[in-house]
């Protein structure tokens, strides 16, 4: 092996990442953000009328914010709707965005949450037999502790942050209501084929809702943060076909969220099992984007204007 | 294991710095096998039997063949080995498909039963290796090979993990050779070789890797939506819009899969192993014949060799069978792809074209139609019909719904002339469309100038750093997320 | 006879004789396929009287192999 021809390779793997990272700041420094809700400062303080963000992770990416503005523009309410979903997002990843949440002065923060954010890696060695049937999670769980600081410092999807940086360079910054940069209408896969390929795998992580839990801690920042801004927060459970845990887990998570809400005055809302029944979904854990899954938007349109009042 | 994941380009990086730092023969053909079958355990885990016992029966059926001095015996132990892969192919590919229509028919004549599925899994690169096992005894039986000495040999030529799970699928009489000692120019000893990572293959495999990476990364992944985005639902949707569907889906087929033969094939390089090209510029193909000699060439070469050739051989001057052969040999072609109806009509779209054309190419050959299509403007036209036809097929490849099929074909052949829908296609995706667009100008660039591949990996170290520049940053600054399965892995 | 072998190949394939060495085949002659493969079986068989075996057809992978195979049917090649 010849060692000029290897270091070379590695050079420019070295290279890519200092640029890949780099460019991927450079969108965050563009955006006044670590989220896909895609405006500049300066332009939404120009906007106005009132700001609504919503956060989470892809299980609200499909509220459609089109159809919430063209309701408040239709009923003169002086609001406008962002969905600043994020893949993947969890307490602890949006803290690191907090502040410019903050500074894009919202007047409502509507926060989905997920019990798969909280949720971690059960510490108990893996038995044989899982090792021989599934060699690939075993390592995967060997080298995590490694990988999951590289993984959280990659975006859920480069290739939008790299067009979103673009498209700010050639069109400048436009106001843009929508999660990512597509919002692609999706088709809805019938619910039984889902649940007879949906297998629940918790074996390996359990639900830490304990207050010495990172993503607790996360969010209990955010709820303060929040409040001393004078931003109204509404916390919801995102709407999911099949919850990856089992009942008692549930319940706990239901009881944490309703603890919360009252220490905090903080307002709740369960949709986690709310649509188990309806024929909306794109998987097992995502409401397809359609005319026939308004449901989801609309619901959340309700919590809003009931909580406007 | 996923080519384009971190657990393959770790492995793969282990696998060669062991392979290059431990030069003893013995162990590093050993220690190939070792980590072919690892390669494929790790994502198949206990299917990986299979593979053993086909490597077992074929190896033993070989060797009996060549010994027997007596036809019969070597006709029964050539059936054996047959019936062996096609039997394991069937069972696991096929099964489930032949009860759907059983149960159909049954439920049509009301037998009142059915039998149920069995539900089984897919063993990830059965339809590759049966198919390199079957040619490693067909070419015994006919004389034109001689088994391997060794187990060890044989296992390596099957379970090499490069070409495992999508193929190209390789010839025993070319792969063997490579395996053994050259003595000199002419002459091959038994004996294995050690494999030694010089620098010329290294450069020629990471550049080719590179660019297996950049086609299924960069174009097929982010031109991938589009292609669903037209293709889920096509009722109600203009021509144009089918049409730029199907040209979507081609360019993504073939990136995804060329992209995967590419890696393969650069990986294998950099053992110091020649693995022929599996693509060759397939949409610059001026005819269908010409495009089977382009596209997924190690399996058209094996269908032509082990099927269609001993169907027409004895019969080459009837039109009749030839027509016929060739339409049974594209059918068979089709249905390897998977079980289901689609391939099959995929399969046999394309028997026709090549059916109609052969037949043509016979009976109405003069020089003046073999001067005008050596010409640049008959080369230009049959270029754009062949390219009409071969996109037309991909329709079948990617819909299994019936009625969604029919429209499509429908809108594809009968124009409608309407654009408005289509325009708002384009604006709702300008990314797939540019990038549609500049795999047209370099796939365009790359038949014109040959093999690009060899030309990057002989520039000067800080051009050819420059070039994999190129190609990283892309891949990294268009990355859609997590990684996604090569289409072809299914079949 | 190297040269009749080439002249058969450029006038099946209809390309020009001084572009056939021996290491041409179906990759650098673009119009080496199924169907002309077979032509030439035909052409070679009719020239020199002789009949091809399925194994070498299918093993025919450059001009030599043909004058290999020629060479087993007794038929005289120059090197």
């Amino acid at each position: 092996m010849n060692f000029t021809l290897l270091f070379s390779v590695f050079a420019v793997i070295a290279l890519v990442s200092i640029i890949f990272s780099f460019s991927m700041s450079v969108y965050i420094s563009v955006y006044d953000s670590d989220w896909y809700g895609l405006f500049s400062k300066n332009v939404t303080n120009q906007l106005e009328k009132e700001k609504i963000f919503l956060l989470g992770s892809s299980t609200v990416y499909s509220v459609n914010s089109t159809i919430l503005n063209h309701h408040f523009i239709t009923n003169e309410i002086e609001y406008e709707f962002f969905n600043l979903a994020d893949m993947s997002d969890s307490p602890k990843k949006r803290l690191h965005s907090l502040s410019n949440i903050i500074s894009n002065d919202p007047n409502i923060v509507i926060y989905g949450l997920d019990i798969g954010n909280f949720r971690i890696e059960n510490q108990v060695p893996i038995p044989t037999e899982e090792i021989i049937l599934h060699p690939q999670n075993f390592f995967l769980y060997q080298f995590d502790d490694f990988m999951e600081p590289i993984r959280e410092k990659i975006p859920g999807s480069p290739k939008d942050r790299s067009l979103s940086t673009l498209k700010y360079f050639l069109f400048g910054p436009q106001p843009h209501h929508h999660p990512f940069i597509n919002f692609y209408e999706t088709q809805i896969t019938p619910i039984n084929e889902l649940k007879e390929n949906t297998l629940i795998n918790d074996s390996y992580q359990v639900l830490d809702l304990s207050e010495n839990s990172e993503e607790i801690i996360s969010l209990k920042k955010i709820i303060n943060e929040l409040k001393k801004n004078n931003i109204k927060l509404i916390i919801f459970s995102a709407p999911k076909l099949v919850n990856d845990a089992n009942e008692n887990d549930i319940k706990l998570f239901e009881q944490t969220l309703k603890n919360y809400s009252e220490k905090y005055d903080i307002p709740i809302y369960f949709l986690h099992d709310e649509y188990m029944d309806l024929e909306i979904w794109r998987d097992s854990q995502h409401v397809a984007i359609n005319n026939n899954t308004q449901i989801y938007t609309k619901d959340i349109l309700e919590i809003l204007l009931k909580e406007m009042k | 294991m996923l080519f384009n994941s971190l657990d393959f380009l770790v492995f793969f990086f282990v696998v060669m710095c062991i392979i290059s730092f431990f030069k003893f023969r013995r162990f590093q053909h050993l220690f190939l096998i070792f980590s072919s079958l690892f390669f494929l355990y790790y994502t198949d885990n206990y299917l990986i039997t299979l593979l053993i016992f086909t490597i077992l029966l074929h190896f033993y059926v070989g060797r009996e063949i060549f010994k027997s001095k007596n036809i019969f015996r070597k006709k029964i132990f050539f059936i054996i080995g047959i019936v062996g892969s096609i039997g394991i192919l069937g069972f696991f590919k096929y099964t489930d498909f032949v009860i759907t229509q059983f149960n159909f028919f049954g439920s049509y004549l009301d037998l009142g039963s059915e039998i149920p599925l069995l539900n089984l899994a897919l063993p990830i690169g059965i339809s590759f290796y049966t198919f390199q096992s079957m040619s490693y005894i067909i070419d015994i039986y006919r004389g034109s090979l001689q088994p391997s000495k060794t187990l060890k040999e044989y296992a390596v030529f099957v379970a090499f993990f490069p070409p495992l799970v999508a193929g190209p699928i390789l010839r025993a009489n070319e792969f063997l050779p490579q395996l053994r000692e050259k003595i000199s120019q002419n002459e091959i000893s038994q004996k294995l070789k050690l494999f030694v990572i010089t620098n010329q293959n290294l450069k020629f495999g990471i550049t080719l890797m590179s660019i297996g990476f950049f086609k299924k990364m960069f174009f097929s992944d982010n031109i991938g939506p589009l292609v669903n985005n037209i293709f889920s639902n096509p009722i109600g949707l203009e021509s144009f819009s089918i049409m730029i569907g199907t040209i979507a889906f081609g360019i993504q087929l073939y990136c995804d899969f060329s992209g995967y033969s590419d890696i393969a094939i650069g990986a294998a390089a950099i053992l110091g192993f020649k693995i022929p090209l599996n693509f060759n510029k397939p949409f610059f193909a001026s005819s269908p014949s010409d495009f089977w000699t382009r596209w997924h060439i190690s399996l058209s070469t094996w269908v032509r060799d082990y099927l269609y050739y001993p169907l027409v051989f004895k019969n080459r001057n009837s039109n009749s069978l030839v027509f016929i052969s060739l339409l049974i040999s594209m059918l068979l072609m089709g249905i390897w792809h998977g079980a289901s109806w689609n391939f099959l009509i995929w399969g046999g779209i394309h028997g026709l074209f090549l059916a109609c054309y052969t037949i043509l190419r016979k009976n109405f050959s003069s020089n003046s139609t073999k001067k005008f299509f050596k010409s640049k403007i008959g080369k230009i036209t049959s270029i754009l019909i062949t390219q009409y036809l071969v996109f037309f097929t991909f329709i079948a490849f990617w819909m299994k719904d019936f009625t969604h099929m029919a429209y499509a074909m429908e809108k594809y052949v009968f124009l409608d002339f309407a654009t408005e829908g289509t325009i708002q296609i384009i604006r709702d995706n300008e990314l797939p469309i540019l990038l549609i667009i500049l795999f047209g100008i370099l796939h365009f660039y790359s038949y014109k100038q040959g093999n690009i591949v060899e030309k990057i990996s002989k520039m000067k170290i800080h051009y050819w750093a420059g070039i994999l520049f190129v190609f990283f940053i892309s891949i990294a600054m268009f990355y859609v997320g997590s990684a996604r399965e090569f289409i072809y892995f299914q079949f | 006879m190297t040269d009749s072998v080439y002249e058969i190949v450029a006038k099946v394939f209809a390309i020009s004789i001084n572009d056939i060495t021996d290491q041409s085949g179906p990759e650098n002659i673009e119009s080496w396929d199924s169907f002309n493969g077979l032509v030439l079986v035909d052409e070679l068989e009719n020239f020199f009287k002789i009949k091809f075996s399925i194994s070498e057809i299918t093993d025919v992978k450059t001009v030599a192999d043909i004058k290999r195979h020629l060479k087993n049917h007794d038929v005289i090649v120059d090197e």
